[in-house]
C-alpha cells in the first residue's frame, strides 16, 4: 500500500511540470577515499621552540624584529610509498602581524608577531628533493621555499613540480620568529609569545 | 523516465475505458496543478563535497569516526513567493550504516560493506529568507497534510519528511510562501569502524543525493 502511494505521488507530480521538475531539483554528492596507507610525522628534535624572554627595550620601534632562528626536523614516515603533502594549520590564525604563523594577541589584542618555518631541505632516503606547494588543495603546484598556512607543501624530483611517491622524507626547517614592529604594540607588562602550528599529513 | 512514462500511459487509458463500462465501471481521478512558479535550487561548489584522501590510521577500528563537519551554501530562487517544502532523495539508498530517513549512503566497498553515512544539517539561525525578521523551520511526516510547532532548532533534512521554514514562531500552519532563500548547511559524515571495512586497497566514498523543491 505504501509503494502505491509513492507510485501514485510521483505520477502526479510529473504530470504538474515536467519542465519544473528539471530545475527545481539538485544534486549532492560526497566523494573521498579511504586509503590503506598510514604516514607519521614527527618532529625528531621535539616539537617546542623557546625564544626565551625578550626586553622590550631590544625591540625595533618600527620595524619588525627576529628574536630567533631554530632549526627543526620534520620526519613524516609511511608504511608504504605514497603521495602526500603536508597541510600546516595556523593555531592562532588572524593574529599574525605578517604573511605566516602567528604569535598570539596582546592583552590589548594586538598581533604580536608571526614565525616563518623556511624550507632549507627535503629529502627521502637517499636523495635530496625539491619541496613544492599549492595552493588549490593539490591540483598545482610550484617551488616552495617555506611553509605558509593555506599551502600544501610537498616533494618532487629535483626541478619537477609533480608529487612524487615516498615512503620516509624528512623536512629540514629554520624557524624565524619575528615580533611586530614595538610601536605597534603595548608591552608595559610582560607578554606572552604564544605560536602554535600543527602540520598535518594530507595523502593525495 | 522510462517506467514513469509508463505509468503515466496506464493512467491514461485507464481513464479512457471508463467511458466505455457503464454500470460495472469505478472512476480513478488523476489530479493535480500545473503552476507556473519555478524554484531552483542550487549548492556552492556544484554540491560537491570531496574528503579527499583519508588514511585508516586516522579512522577508529572498533567503532565509527565523524569527519570534520563541511559547509555548503544552498540557494533557492523562484520566480514569485511559493509555498514549497525540501526533501533529499538518496541516490545510494541502502548503504547508509544506519537505516533512517535522515542518514544517507555512502556506497559499498569492494567487499560490498557499508562505508558509512551523511547527513545534511539546516539551522534556522544560518538561513536568510526574503527580508524575514527571523526564520523557524517546521516539518511534515504526513506529506503536507500537518506540520510540526515551528522552532529555530537546526534539523537534519530526510528522504521522505517535509522540511519547510516560517517567519512565524511557534506555528502549525506549515512553510509560508518563499521568493528567495539561502542557508548555510551542515554536511555530517561518519565512516564505519575500518574493522568493517575490506581495506586491501582503497574504498571510495560515493555518496549522492537529490534535493527537491515540493509545491505545496
Amino acid at each position: 500500500m505504501k509503494k502505491y502511494f509513492a507510485a501514485f505521488t510521483t505520477m502526479a507530480l510529473i504530470s504538474a511540470a515536467p519542465f519544473a521538475l528539471a530545475a527545481s531539483s539538485t544534486d549532492l554528492t560526497v566523494k573521498g577515499t579511504i586509503t590503506p596507507v598510514a604516514c607519521t610525522p614527527t618532529f625528531t628534535g621535539g616539537d617546542v621552540i623557546d625564544v626565551g624572554k625578550i626586553s622590550s627595550a631590544d625591540l625595533n620601534k618600527d620595524t619588525n624584529t627576529l628574536v630567533g632562528t631554530n632549526s627543526i626536523q620534520l620526519v613524516v614516515s609511511c608504511d608504504a610509498s605514497a603521495k602526500f603533502a603536508l597541510n600546516p594549520i595556523d593555531n592562532k590564525d588572524g593574529t599574525s602581524s605578517g604573511d605566516w604563523f602567528g604569535l598570539g594577541l596582546t592583552d590589548d589584542g594586538q598581533k604580536l608577531g608571526f614565525f616563518f618555518p623556511k624550507v632549507l631541505q627535503v629529502k627521502d632516503a637517499t636523495t635530496s628533493l625539491d619541496a613544492i606547494k599549492s595552493d588549490d588543495g593539490g591540483s598545482t603546484w610550484v617551488k616552495a621555499t617555506d611553509a605558509q598556512a593555506g599551502y600544501l607543501l610537498s616533494f618532487s624530483t629535483p626541478g619537477g613540480t609533480a608529487p612524487i611517491d615516498a615512503e620516509v622524507v624528512t623536512f629540514d626547517f629554520e624557524v624565524d620568529t619575528y615580533i611586530a614592529r614595538a610601536d605597534s604594540l603595548t608591552l608595559t607588562d610582560e607578554v606572552t609569545i604564544d605560536g602554535s602550528a600543527t602540520f598535518e599529513v594530507k595523502y593525495l | 523516465m522510462k517506467r514513469i512514462l509508463t505509468a503515466l500511459t496506464a493512467a491514461l487509458s485507464m481513464s479512457a475505458v471508463t467511458c466505455a463500462l457503464a454500470a460495472s465501471s469505478v472512476d480513478l481521478t488523476v489530479s493535480g496543478t500545473i503552476t507556473p512558479v519555478a524554484c531552483t535550487p542550487i549548492f556552492s561548489n556544484n554540491g560537491l563535497v570531496d574528503y579527499g584522501k583519508i588514511s585508516r590510521q586516522d579512522l577508529n577500528l572498533d567503532k565509527r569516526t565523524q569527519l570534520r563537519d563541511q559547509f555548503l551554501d544552498l540557494n533557492i530562487s523562484c520566480n514569485a513567493a511559493a509555498r514549497f517544502a525540501l526533501i533529499m532523495r538518496d541516490n545510494r539508498e541502502g548503504s547508509a550504516i544506519v537505516n533512517s530517513e535522515i542518514y544517507y549512503g555512502l556506497n559499498f566497498d569492494r567487499s560490498d560493506n557499508r562505508i558509512g553515512l551523511y547527513s545534511l544539517h539546516f539551522d534556522p539561525a544560518s538561513t536568510v529568507v526574503d527580508a524575514w525578521p527571523e526564520v523557524y523551520r517546521t516539518d511534515s511526516t504526513t506529506g503536507g497534510r500537518a506540520w510540526s510547532t515551528s522552532r529555530s532548532s537546526p534539523i537534519p533534512i530526510g528522504a521522505q519528511s517535509y522540511l519547510g521554514f516560517t517567519d512565524v514562531a511557534g506555528s502549525t500552519a506549515g512553510p509560508v510562501a518563499i521568493q528567495n532563500l539561502s542557508s548555510r548547511v551542515t554536511l555530517v559524515t561518519v565512516i564505519a569502524p575500518t574493522s568493517t571495512l575490506d581495506l586491501s586497497d582503497d574504498a571510495t566514498l560515493d555518496g549522492s543525493a537529490t534535493l527537491e523543491v515540493v509545491y505545496l
